[in-house]
């Protein structure tokens, strides 16, 4: 009987530890981009000058799109990653920022202080952080030559993920015109 | 034509209270990725950030310019329903906002949730519904963008099965434990019942070798 019973117990506890082992080894939070890969939604946006940003008209050069909000800590750690990286590839890359959730005076007062590394875009309706599926910021786009989603990191991004992305993106060739 | 605004349309997420400013913050967090950031741009060229050739002043537009945000259109193509307005749209809003999950509090659906990113998606369901856009096209669009985690019911299909069949199979498992558990009760009562009247049995043999009283068998 006691060994019946043992068996009953592993038959139904094993199963349960390795769906436990299976689920810790993922973060909940992080659910992967049906994006990747595909064209990245294209947007115009204003940024805090007034100045609009069409995103379709900066296809064939990579484009760095990072949805930050000054009231997110990891925006503000990577965010002397996200300058220098704008100026080291000064010219090769675009960097664009999309305000998430966030006051544009607030957003203005951060750049003032600590610097921008490229335009801040009023997402007012929010409609372009639906199109691009973000959960919450810091999230950055990386977008290829071509128009399309080549990768995307959730939270503050690292320096190898931005060097190797950027490199990435870099080597591909430029889509045909006409 | 939307009109670009600073001050944006999103809900405030700090209840009344002003966001802190950012020379309150802490500014140990920057120092440490600030000195990385020196190495990896030591070669860098100081320069300002580059400014895209597609941003034009919003002053100099002329002529027709397409909306600011996001044309959904592109995104979504034509819509197959009919465009919705009054007490349908709120029902049919209402029942695409109980079926999409709240991606900032993802126990949520967005109907549920306070978040500003719930808010928006609603407003955004909305819009394409009132646009024409069938419910099916609209929830879809969400889950393009978010996956099927969007989804508070995830299709039945794949391992999703599992999600769906599981409390069956529980609930089946529980039924027929309790069905054993009961046949075998009733087969431990009839060996009990055998063995008492066994004993009985017995008892009325010992009667009839002893005192020659009644041994308990009936007459047939």
């Amino acid at each position: 009987m006691n060994r019946r019973v043992l068996l009953f117990g592993f038959g139904i506890s094993l199963p349960l530890l390795v769906l436990l082992g299976f689920a810790f080894q993922h973060d909940p939070q992080i659910v992967e981009s049906p994006l990747i890969g595909r064209p990245a939604p294209d947007f115009r946006l204003a940024d805090l000058d007034g100045n609009i940003v069409d995103l379709a008209e900066l296809r064939g050069r990579p484009v760095i799109i990072n949805f930050w909000a000054t009231y997110c800590p990891p925006c503000i750690v990577e965010h002397p990653l996200l300058m220098a990286g704008a100026r080291r590839w000064q010219g090769e890359i675009h960097f664009l920022g999309v305000i998430f959730q966030d006051d544009p005076d607030l957003i203005a007062q951060f750049n003032a202080e600590y610097g921008r590394w490229g335009p801040s875009l009023i997402d007012a309706d929010g409609g372009v952080a639906i199109a691009y599926g973000v959960y919450g910021p810091p999230e950055t786009f990386f977008i290829g030559r071509d128009g399309v989603i080549v990768d995307k990191a959730i939270g503050a991004v690292s320096r190898d993920q931005l060097l190797d992305v950027a490199n990435r993106m870099l080597a591909q060739p430029a889509p045909a015109t006409g | 034509m939307r009109r670009a605004t600073r001050a944006g349309n999103w809900p405030s997420r700090t209840n009344g209270r002003r966001p802190p400013r950012p020379a309150d913050r802490r500014r140990a967090t920057v120092l440490p990725t600030l000195l990385a950031a020196l190495s990896f741009a030591a070669s860098a060229p100081a320069q300002e950030p580059d400014t895209p050739p597609g941003a034009a002043p919003a002053s100099a537009e002329s002529g027709y310019q397409p909306a600011l945000g996001i044309e959904t259109s592109n995104e979504l193509g034509d819509p197959l329903g009919r465009p919705l307005s009054g007490d349908e749209l709120d029902r049919a809003a209402a029942e695409v906002a109980a079926d999409l999950r709240c991606p900032k509090c993802q126990a949520l659906s967005i109907a549920d949730s306070g978040a500003a990113s719930a808010h928006a998606m609603r407003a955004q369901a909305r819009s394409l519904l009132a646009q024409g856009y069938t419910r099916e096209q609209v929830v879809g669009y969400f889950e393009q963008r978010y996956g099927e985690f969007v989804r508070l019911a995830p299709r039945a299909r794949g391992l999703n099965l599992i999600v769906w069949a599981a409390p069956a199979a529980i609930v089946l498992l529980g039924v027929l434990l309790v069905a054993l558990r009961l046949r075998r009760r009733r087969s431990a009562d009839e060996a009990l019942d055998v063995y008492l009247r066994q004993v009985e049995r017995n008892d009325g043999d010992d009667g009839n070798d002893g005192d020659g009283g009644d041994n308990g068998e009936r007459p047939t």
